[in-house]
């Protein structure tokens, strides 16, 4: 199981940075096609769908390897119980918050479906494709927060703490903007 | 009293916005203060995409939308945006007529209803090369931002270059595109005239802007307001198209004054684009089958 | 209930949340629902997903994994070693000497790096052992590579530019370009401040290098060719219409993937590091992004910005006062929390007073990231502050304390760019025309 897990947001986060690499080439190709009058309409939606999905893919992966910046000011000066138990209540709001993004993004994602929304521009497909993107990162992110709730409720380190930790530790801070 | 928040997509300053804000102000007076209408200009509360399906869902009660916007799910949204068929402000607000009872019909559907709408001023073509009839736009580098603009680049032989409002002045500037279609306003509020120095004002179509309300939204006020909604939106309906026609002359004006020459396209040009207008029709009328005929036969009447 | 006392009270949860440590983007997000779910009549989670969708699905935004990626890229190759090589001969003369280098290498790779924690990293990896082997005074060497890596956001490309961009609506290239001039103006601000104290403290300048013939130096200039070469690539791309101003992003990691390939530091295992490492990191701005949006949302639909913008009008403070005002607030937001953080969180409320109090949105910009950069260099949370004591193994204070003098500088600039704008609005102006 704990193998699976940290696959799946491994794979997530490279299915992001798929996008990312997709974004580059495809805005490349767009200007050098255009040169050639070659008909590109629909690049510049496809490159802010590729965005979005860049984004929401990648947010399981990027929540575990400590990504998310949070004010830990007050927390590193607190004894470890105390800072356990903070750790655990930041966990169950993030928890309860972001089952209800899910919860919406999916909703929403499925009445846009229901609805026969179509996306406006130069690319007429139905606008769920794109948004499934959202409605499948958002339940990524659920379980991986949900996973690393009953990580520390369980008495282990946070993910996303220790793998701060070990990155500086090695001097590197390239994911410090 | 009611609060109602109305997000539009243009600026504070532009002519619709203005429109709105009157019309929010109206509405203010004529309930007696009971409804309060706060205009979000400039895509600050949705974008412009996002408006139609906001107030369909009841994210936002009221919104303005640019009808064009929403031909890919419906072609009847499109209908004023078909080239050289309605041109000039007497034919756009014929079509207007026309294209409303499918409106009402379509937007009922979804759960909205239409309260009125304003043109756009005419679109024109922008560019440095003359042109005497439809081969002269061959291999010009054209920005397409609607399924129509893309399609007339396609007829005459142009060369599409997707570009985004942000980006135009920049684009024109560098020459990444050297040409495109729009109206007085916009190549004002672009600069076009600092690197484009000839529009051709071909007339060819009059965008409508819309004012859409959620039913449910509508149907909980009480009847003296739903009256003084109905009225104010009839009134803003009446000044929005005269301050349309004013602003087109005052933007042509205006374009004239930074240096652009405002051309009148010569004959053989003007039959060669509503060739290509034809097309386009033939093609409208097939996707949007009877309910398309009906606006067509009604706006030829 | 009063607009400005539910302010207060949202205000309130997200300290409460920020203190106790819940991330910033959810932080952002649950005080929007808070105010949308009890203050408004809308319907609240469909609106969560419309502003999760309108700030991702965004082509604007697309700019901004590149712009990351490029310098991941750069970190990642042999640029800055070159760069030194290639700078050290020209400044043999100059009172201060090598530690010229931080300054101009810095501005340097800051001009193909969007991120200050990059560029100050990059620099620091090589000009730091140089340095202190030669014998420099430690302490302004620390001070003036912490404080010079912030030019990595001020001189375009910049990804805190970017993020100011899309909450204020703002052009990208405008505020790109008015991010120049104060870059240079900052520039000469550090130097100059290196050749007084060099001057006062001949004492602490080492000698310098055997000279080298002319010929010698040229050679050693090769050095700053790859990089040269990048920038003049891009800007050429862009000058000759081949492609607008976020597709040269896309040139721009095209460049440097060329570059780091040339120079023989690209391999598979850096490709794939440097894009995770931009995927994360761009992922970690666009949450926040989206969650500001939603919490944007909540504002106009609250109005409580129109309420305290009409507040704060009714107390008369003068622009002058009211930037001083905002310069503190800014300030000690900038003790605890990262520049994208503070700009999206205080964007919803303070851009309407910007605008009411007459100034220029792309100006703000600029005031903004020289605050952010200040953020970067004060104790206890500022980023080059870490990348320093990670790598001397000197405790933050004490960097913290070496980058006073620069941070003076700094402040200088602001007061500089205040009484004469300018400095910020000029080039833009130029370039594209004022703005309306
Ligand atoms: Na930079
Ligand atoms: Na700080």
């Amino acid at each position: 199981m704990r193998r699976f897990l940290d696959r799946l947001y491994l794979a997530s986060g490279a299915v992001g940075a798929a996008f990312i690499a997709f974004i580059c080439i495809v805005m490349i190709a767009q200007s050098i096609l255009r040169e050639f009058g070659v008909r590109t309409g629909a690049a510049n939606d496809v490159v802010a769908w590729s965005c979005a999905a860049a984004s929401f893919f990648a947010m399981a992966h990027a929540f575990k390897h400590g990504d998310f910046v949070r004010v830990t000011l007050l927390l590193e000066k607190m004894s470890p119980p105390v800072r356990r138990v903070m750790e655990i209540i930041c966990l169950a709001i993030a928890a309860l918050s972001v089952g209800y993004l899910a919860f919406w993004a999916n909703k929403f994602t499925y009445d846009s479906w229901r609805f026969h929304e179509v996306a406006q521009g130069l690319l007429p497909i139905p606008i769920w494709i794109p948004q499934a993107s959202f409605a499948l990162g958002s339940i990524l992110l659920l379980v991986a927060v949900v996973d690393e709730l009953v990580i520390v409720i369980r008495g282990a380190t946070p993910t996303y703490v220790a793998a701060v930790e070990e990155r500086h530790a090695k001097g590197d801070f390239s994911s410090d903007v | 009293q009611t609060k109602w928040d109305l997000p539009a997509a243009y600026p504070a300053t532009n002519f619709h916005t203005e429109n709105l804000v009157q019309f929010a102000s109206d509405v203010d007076k004529a309930s007696g203060g009971k409804l309060k209408i706060t205009v979000h200009a400039n895509a600050s509360l949705f974008k412009a995409n996002e408006i139609k399906r906001a107030v369909q869902g009841g994210q936002a009660p009221i919104g303005e939308v640019l009808l064009v916007n929403f031909e890919n799910e419906n072609p009847i949204y499109g209908a004023d945006g078909i080239p050289f068929l309605a041109t000039g402000y007497g034919d756009a607000k014929k079509l207007a007529a026309a294209q409303k009872p499918v409106l009402d019909k379509l937007l009922g559907a979804q759960g909205m209803k239409l309260l009125y709408t304003v043109a756009w001023p005419p679109q024109g073509i922008y560019t440095n090369k003359e042109l005497n009839n439809v081969g002269d736009m061959k291999g010009l580098k054209w920005r397409a931002y609607s399924p129509a603009t893309a399609k007339i680049a396609e007829l005459v032989g142009a060369v599409p270059v997707t570009i985004q409002a942000a980006e135009l002045s920049q684009a024109l500037a560098t020459g990444v595109v050297n040409s495109y279609m729009s109206s007085g306003s916009t190549g004002y509020d672009s600069k076009t005239y600092e690197s484009i120095k000839m529009w051709y004002d071909t007339q060819a179509w009059l965008p409508k802007n819309a004012v859409i309300v959620n039913t449910a939204a509508f149907n909980a006020l009480d009847k003296p307001t739903q009256d003084a909604v109905l009225k104010a939106a009839a009134d803003a309906e009446t000044r929005g198209w005269k301050l349309s026609e004013e602003k087109n002359q005052w933007y042509v004006n205006a374009l004239q004054e930074k240096g652009m020459k405002i051309m009148k396209p010569s004959p053989q040009l003007m039959a060669d684009l509503k060739k290509v207008g034809a097309v386009m029709l033939t093609e409208w009328e097939a996707k949007a089958g009877p309910d398309g005929t009906a606006v067509i036969t009604n706006f030829r009447k | 209930m009063d607009i400005l006392l539910v302010g207060g009270l949202l205000l309130l949860i997200m300290m409460v949340l920020l203190s106790g440590g819940v991330w910033i983007a959810m932080t952002l997000a649950i005080c929007g629902w808070v105010g949308q779910a009890f203050f408004t009549t809308t319907a609240t989670g469909n609106n969560l997903f419309s502003s999760f969708w309108e700030s991702n699905a965004s082509w604007e935004l697309a700019a901004l994994p590149l712009f990351i990626w490029m310098g991941e890229i750069l970190f990642r190759s042999k640029l800055s070693e070159e760069m030194f090589e290639g700078l050290r001969p020209w400044l043999n003369k100059v009172p201060g000497r090598l530690m010229h280098t931080t300054i101009l290498g810095c501005g340097i790779f800051g001009s193909v790096s969007g991120s200050s924690a990059a560029t100050c990293a990059t620099i620091s990896k090589v000009a730091l052992p140089e340095l202190l082997k030669r014998g420099y005074s430690e302490k302004i060497t620390l001070g003036s590579l912490a404080t010079a890596g912030t030019l990595g956001i001020l001189i375009p490309p910049s990804i805190t530019m970017v993020v100011y961009a899309v909450a204020a609506d703002a052009s990208i290239i405008r505020i790109f370009l008015a991010g120049f001039l104060p870059g240079f103006l900052l520039m000469a601000l550090f130097s100059g401040y290196i050749i007084w104290w060099s001057l006062r403290n001949p004492d602490q300048v080492p000698p310098a290098d055997p000279p080298t013939t002319f010929m010698e130096k040229i050679r050693l200039s090769g050095n700053l060719i790859p990089c040269a070469a990048l920038i003049i690539f891009i800007v050429w791309v862009l000058i000759a219409g081949y492609a607008t101003a976020t597709e040269c992003a896309a040139y721009g990691v095209a460049g440097s993937l060329g570059l780091a390939w040339w120079s023989k530091s690209l391999t598979w295992k850096t490709f794939c590091e440097g894009l995770m490492g931009t995927t994360r990191t761009s992922c970690m701005i666009m949450f926040i992004l989206a969650g500001a949006s939603f919490l944007t949302k909540t504002m106009a639909f609250t109005g409580i910005p129109r309420e305290l913008a009409q507040w704060v009008d009714a107390m008369h403070l003068s622009p002058y006062m009211l930037i001083t005002v905002l310069t503190v607030v800014y300030l000690i937001l900038g003790t605890a929390l990262d520049g994208i953080s503070m700009i999206v969180l205080t964007s919803a409320v303070v851009l309407p007073m910007i605008q009411k109090a007459g100034f220029d949105l792309i100006w703000f910009g600029i005031f903004i990231v020289l605050l952010v950069e200040i953020a970067e260099v004060t104790p206890p949370v500022g980023f080059n502050l870490f990348v320093l004591q990670n790598m001397t193994g000197k405790d933050s204070n004490t960097i913290a304390r070496a980058a006073l003098p620069f941070f003076g500088c700094l402040v200088l600039c602001i007061v500089l760019i205040t009484v004469f704008p300018q400095i910020v609005t000029i080039l833009p102006d130029v370039v594209m025309g004022k703005d309306k």
